[in-house]
């Protein structure tokens, strides 16, 4: 099986740095979509069937809150577990974006696995290797 | 023409492997693939563009209505829910048939001999594959919209439905639009055993009326409807105080079908004649048409859904073909021609 | 805040950034714009006339204020590359100063998240300062030096309201 993966974030050396940990995470990785904000986010989910979305907060038009906020709120989305990678360490924060609904939180900088380990968490232990 | 292309979709390797057999038997179907989780299935369905899925609604990993939720939205096909027959399945397999699932067959083991499993999960397939599709979900409807104020109505009459594909959703569309002092109402839906009673409890939760799984000898009253139970013929018969009962019996399939519809919409004709309104829904084949056209002779008004609004137009096109249906009409508008034909019906 | 508290904060922060995002080890750092060795006390590090990148951004919350990263271009590509996963010459100058920004932000999180663990703080999009000859940047509070090895590179953070978004 493949995981296919949205990656959003604001810097698109983020996403670049997010994408390559996941190819030499050991994870099968089928399709790695991307967005800078989201609302782009939003677009890309509408027609692509992904397993995961891993999340920056802080983005210009819509934040990674509104974005949790939405898709929480979709009757199909909110059953993608999101991963929220920011920043932003402090415990309201990710309090926060846990009770939006987000499925995990990984702080930058994050060490490889630490990500790896999170996003299978958030996917209910699904790592694809059966 | 070309084959039907089913991939299947369960955790269990020997359901898979029976489902598989079970398929392979027929020219006019082929099995493309097989998954045992949602997320291998995702990859194959994007992969193998089936035509038809046959899908375990109860799996681990990952639960079977979100899966279909999304495939829905994402890949939207025709899908055969396969469900145990326990209190928890037979409540998942409902939400199912409301996300856009299209038919439903109890999981193979237990009593199913392998004939029938043969006979009926082909037949299944074939009717997913007519079956057209709503792209997104229906969303759950919250609370039905109060039914109209209800006019006296004329309570020695009787309202007869039978439906197959897509019936589950039409049926209760038309239910829960009709006033709870309604005259009698018999339905007959092709659905599993155990299945029709879930199906009768809920309606009875969401409709005016009392509606219950019928069982032999039930009395058909104002305000109640009786369900054909899975794999038994529904009749309906005069009573000795001049009301209505069903009898509920074992027998030969009919159209391959037991409930029949035109078991039962036989049975009207004959005992209730021009006192009855005969109602033809969503299907695929051709059960009920010969029942509707006795009706019709017998002086019944009949009413056929039409193609545009049907998830498979097989049942009512057959019986517009052969003249039973008096009446053509979408889905939506079906209420209110009963009602309309109800007034019509002398006292 | 205590000024000890702030400068362990950025310490860790800075070390754990360039670590693990940049494949970057620290052979030393402290208090100050530039090593006490380096001589006379530049206000920007780095060797001679190199180029440098500097990115700011400002955060608002429990408290407010402006954070600061400036660094050499050979140490910003050097970063980058490690960042972007690149052979080192392949990381371009625009790879390096969007690398530059992505370590403000990195660093300004995790500094900001080591001190205040129970407010939520609103961080602007970080921004390249443009490196005009001559200029000079009005100096921060609380400035620490780091030498990687590859080149000084020095962050600061000013708590001041003023500079609140």
């Amino acid at each position: 099986m493949e995981l296919h993966v949205l990656i959003v974030d604001d810097s698109p050396a983020m996403r670049n740095f997010i994408r390559r940990v996941l190819d030499l995470s050991g994870l099968e990785v089928g399709r790695c979509l991307e967005a800078s904000n989201g609302e782009e986010a939003l677009r890309v989910l509408e027609d692509n069937w992904v397993d995961a979305v891993l999340t920056d907060i802080n983005m210009p038009e819509m934040d990674g809150e509104e974005l949790l906020r939405q898709m929480s709120a979709h009757t199909v989305l909110r059953s993608i577990p999101v991963l929220v990678v920011s920043t932003d360490r402090t415990e309201a924060r990710i309090q926060k974006m846990l009770t939006l609904g987000a499925k995990g939180y990984v702080t930058k900088p994050f060490a490889p696995e630490t990500l790896r380990d999170e996003l299978v968490h958030s996917l209910g232990g699904v790592d694809g290797n059966e | 023409m070309s084959k039907i292309r089913v991939l299947i979709v369960d955790d269990s390797a020997i359901v898979r492997k029976l489902l598989a057999e079970a398929l392979s038997g027929h020219d006019d179907l082929e099995v493309v693939g097989t998954a045992p989780d949602p997320f291998v299935a995702r990859d194959k369905i994007l992969a193998l563009k089936p035509d038809v899925l046959t899908l375990d609604i109860e799996m681990p990993r990952m639960d079977g209505l979100t899966f279909l939720k999304k495939l829905m939205h994402y890949q939207p096909m025709p899908v055969v829910v396969i469900s145990s027959l326990g209190q928890a399945g037979c409540q998942t397999t409902l939400d199912a048939l409301r996300l856009g699932a299209v038919e439903v067959l109890a999981k193979p083991g237990g009593p199913y001999s392998v004939g029938e499993l043969r006979m009926d999960l082909a037949a299944k397939v074939r009717a997913a594959a007519a079956a057209r599709l709503r792209r997104a979900p229906q969303p759950a409807p919250a609370k039905p919209e109060p039914p109209p104020p209800a006019p006296a109505h004329n309570s020695s009459a009787v309202i007869a439905i039978g439906a197959s594909t897509g019936g589950t959703e039409a049926i209760q569309e038309v239910l829960t639009r009709l006033p709870g002092n309604c005259p009698g109402i018999v339905i007959t839906q092709h659905i599993p055993p155990v299945f029709s009673l879930h199906f009768a409890n809920r309606l009875n939760e969401l409709c005016p009326m009392e509606v219950k799984e019928a069982r032999d000898g039930d009395m058909l009253s104002a305000g109640r409807v009786l369900i054909a139970p899975g794999n038994f013929h529904m009749i309906l018969r005069k009573s000795a105080n001049g009301g209505f009962r069903v009898t509920v019996q074992d027998g030969p399939r009919v159209c391959y079908q037991r409930p029949s519809v035109d078991v039962m919409f036989s049975s009207v004709a004959e005992s209730a004649g021009a006192r009855a309104i005969g109602v033809i829904l969503t299907g695929m084949g051709s059960d009920g048409a010969r029942g509707m056209l006795k009706m019709k002779e017998a002086g019944a008004r009949t009413i056929a859904q039409d193609e545009e609004s049907c998830v498979v137009f097989g049942m009512p096109k057959e019986a517009i073909r052969m003249g039973a249906a008096d009446q053509v009409t979408p889905l939506n508008r079906v209420p209110a021609a009963i009602l309309s034909q109800l007034g019509k019906i002398a006292r | 805040m205590e000024t000890n508290e702030i400068q362990q904060a950025l310490a860790t922060a800075v070390e754990e950034v360039l670590e693990t995002m940049c494949f970057l080890g620290v052979d030393g750092s402290g208090e100050g714009s530039a090593p006490p060795q380096a001589g006379d006390a530049r206000e920007s590090p780095g060797e001679g006339d190199e180029e440098i990148l500097t990115s700011e951004l400002r955060f608002e919350g429990h408290t407010s204020g402006i954070f600061r990263v400036s660094l050499p271009l050979s140490l910003a590509h050097a970063a980058g590359a490690g960042f972007l996963g690149l052979d080192e010459p392949a990381a371009t100058d625009a790879q390096a100063a969007e690398v530059v920004c992505e370590l403000a932000n990195m660093f300004c999180g995790s500094v900001l998240g080591r001190l205040e663990h129970s407010t939520i703080f609103r961080l602007s999009h970080p921004e390249l300062v443009p490196a005009e000859p001559g200029a000079r940047l009005a100096p921060l509070d609380n400035i620490r030096w780091f030498d990687t090895g590859e080149g000084i590179l020095t962050v600061s953070l000013s708590l001041q309201p003023e500079y609140a978004l």
